[in-house]
């Protein structure tokens, strides 16, 4: 679904065009960029739905197929096919910019065989706290060794032990690009879509969503990045905020009850 | 089976299924691998008893140990390159020495204090057979080996193997030995403090 089928399906539950009062493009950018990181964070799991010394919520990331799914697209990989990142002489590793959640940490550890061959095996990385971490670096029974990494992660990097891995492969999930919808206004006050990637030649009168009133607009438009199969939730998401907005209890009722249990 | 496939079938058998990164601290293969060098010598020490002439299929040679000599204490000795299975005595885990062609000169094991009184005996002079006193770490011969390097055969600990170094189990009690390492593992298990919200961390 475009942003503009969103919208008219926001509008259409809404019932709202009778009294005048409808969810607007811009009401639609304004809530768009927080109901992008719900989403996202519902997908990686809930921590008002832990328990005491639970940290399990009922929709967690990979749990399931369906949550892969949500998520894949999300993935941001780092590896002997890309390019492993590095890590400093001091175990250092700078998290990328674009970095949000981690999905696997894992070391190409290497020996050499007694035919004098390579053999590769990749070593998953223990993820610790720094308590864990300050333990661990002392133990005799769970050394840090190349074939038990550890690490724990800091402001913007990960500490690595023992000190001398060169590279790790990294996986780790972004934020989904916010969505936004983009517009001119025709000389009749329409508000006109402007779908992802194309333009449009102002004609008199007309005026882009800028405030342009000359010239080629190009879109601004922004997809919802999450998989069709999810955009029913979006729409349910946003008739809730729509209620809450309006102050509709019967909208906010309905748009509850869709999104809990999807239909 | 290679040492690493024993501990990831029980890391499997512990996880009900995929073993993850976030239940390495749980599971560790170094803390697997001794409970499993427990439970092992154990069972070695039952088949020892029975026969220690059957315990040399278990041991694993070592080629190339230097012969050293200790200026201090004036005696010749090898470091041993592993830590050995103590059953009654440290010896034991020393199943033989010899020289890296076997030929020439015989290594026996002797008790420590016995290498003073049969060098003293007119035996003791001619015969040729080079006594060795088995330490915590070591090998002590009672004379000069006249070697630079020997063979050591050892049955060495479960958790001495390499990853890839394939472990002969006793017959007859695989299964035994592979449920009891597991049981030994699990049995009082703690509960994990759970500070991520990794998905396959379970309290159990």
């Amino acid at each position: 679904m475009t942003q503009q089928q969103i919208l008219d399906n926001v509008n259409f539950f809404a019932n709202k065009e009778q009294s005048g009062k409808t969810f607007t493009p811009d009401d639609l950018n304004a809530v768009s960029p927080l109901l992008n990181i719900e989403l996202w964070l519902k997908e990686l799991g809930l921590s008002q739905e832990y328990q005491l010394d639970i940290p399990i919520s009922k929709v967690m990331y990979e749990i399931n197929q369906l949550n892969t799914e949500a998520t894949r697209k999300f993935k941001v990989v780092f590896n002997d096919e890309t390019q492993p990142l590095p890590v400093t002489p001091q175990g250092i590793m700078s998290l990328p910019s674009d970095y949000k959640y981690p999905s696997s940490i894992t070391y190409k550890y290497s020996t050499n065989t007694a035919n004098c061959e390579t053999e590769i095996e990749y070593k998953a990385v223990e993820v610790l706290t720094e308590g864990q971490f300050d333990m661990r670096r002392g133990s005799k029974l769970m050394p840090p060794t190349h074939k038990n990494p550890v690490c724990c992660f800091y402001d913007s990097y990960i500490k690595f032990l023992p000190l001398n891995l060169q590279f790790i492969n990294f996986t780790y999930l972004r934020l989904p690009k916010t969505p936004f919808y983009d517009y001119y206004i025709d000389s009749n006050d329409n508000i006109v879509y402007l779908p992802a990637g194309s333009s449009h030649l102002l004609s008199a009168g007309e005026t882009g969503s800028m405030g342009q009133t000359v010239g080629t607009v190009n879109s601004l438009t922004v997809e919802w990045e999450y998989d069709e199969m999810f955009h029913p939730e979006i729409v349910y998401r946003l008739l809730l905020k729509l209620g809450v907005n309006m102050r509709e209890a019967a909208l906010t009722q309905i748009a509850d009850k869709l999104n809990t249990q999807g239909q | 089976m290679t040492r690493q496939q024993i501990i990831e079938l029980i890391q499997h058998k512990l996880c009900g299924g995929n073993m993850t990164p976030d239940l390495l601290g749980k599971y560790h293969p170094e803390v697997i691998a001794k409970w499993v060098d427990a439970v092992l010598a154990d069972y070695f020490f039952a088949i020892f008893r029975q026969n220690p002439d059957n315990f040399d299929t278990y041991a694993k040679p070592f080629k190339n140990v230097p012969v050293l000599f200790d200026e201090d204490t004036d005696t010749w000795y090898s470091l041993l390159p592993s830590p050995v299975l103590q059953f009654t005595q440290t010896q034991e885990g020393v199943r033989d020495i010899r020289t890296m062609k076997g030929k020439g000169i015989e290594f026996e094991p002797i008790m420590f204090g016995s290498a003073e009184v049969f060098n003293d005996l007119d035996a003791g002079k001619i015969d040729s057979v080079i006594g060795y006193i088995t330490f915590q770490d070591r090998v002590t011969y009672d004379r000069n080996p006249e070697t630079d390097k020997v063979l050591m055969m050892l049955v060495i600990p479960f958790s001495e193997y390499g990853d890839n170094d394939k472990i002969l189990l006793p017959s007859g009690v695989n299964i035994k030995i592979l449920t009891d390492a597991v049981q030994a593992f699990a049995t009082g298990l703690g509960q994990e403090k759970q500070v991520n919200d990794n998905t396959s961390k379970q309290v159990k």
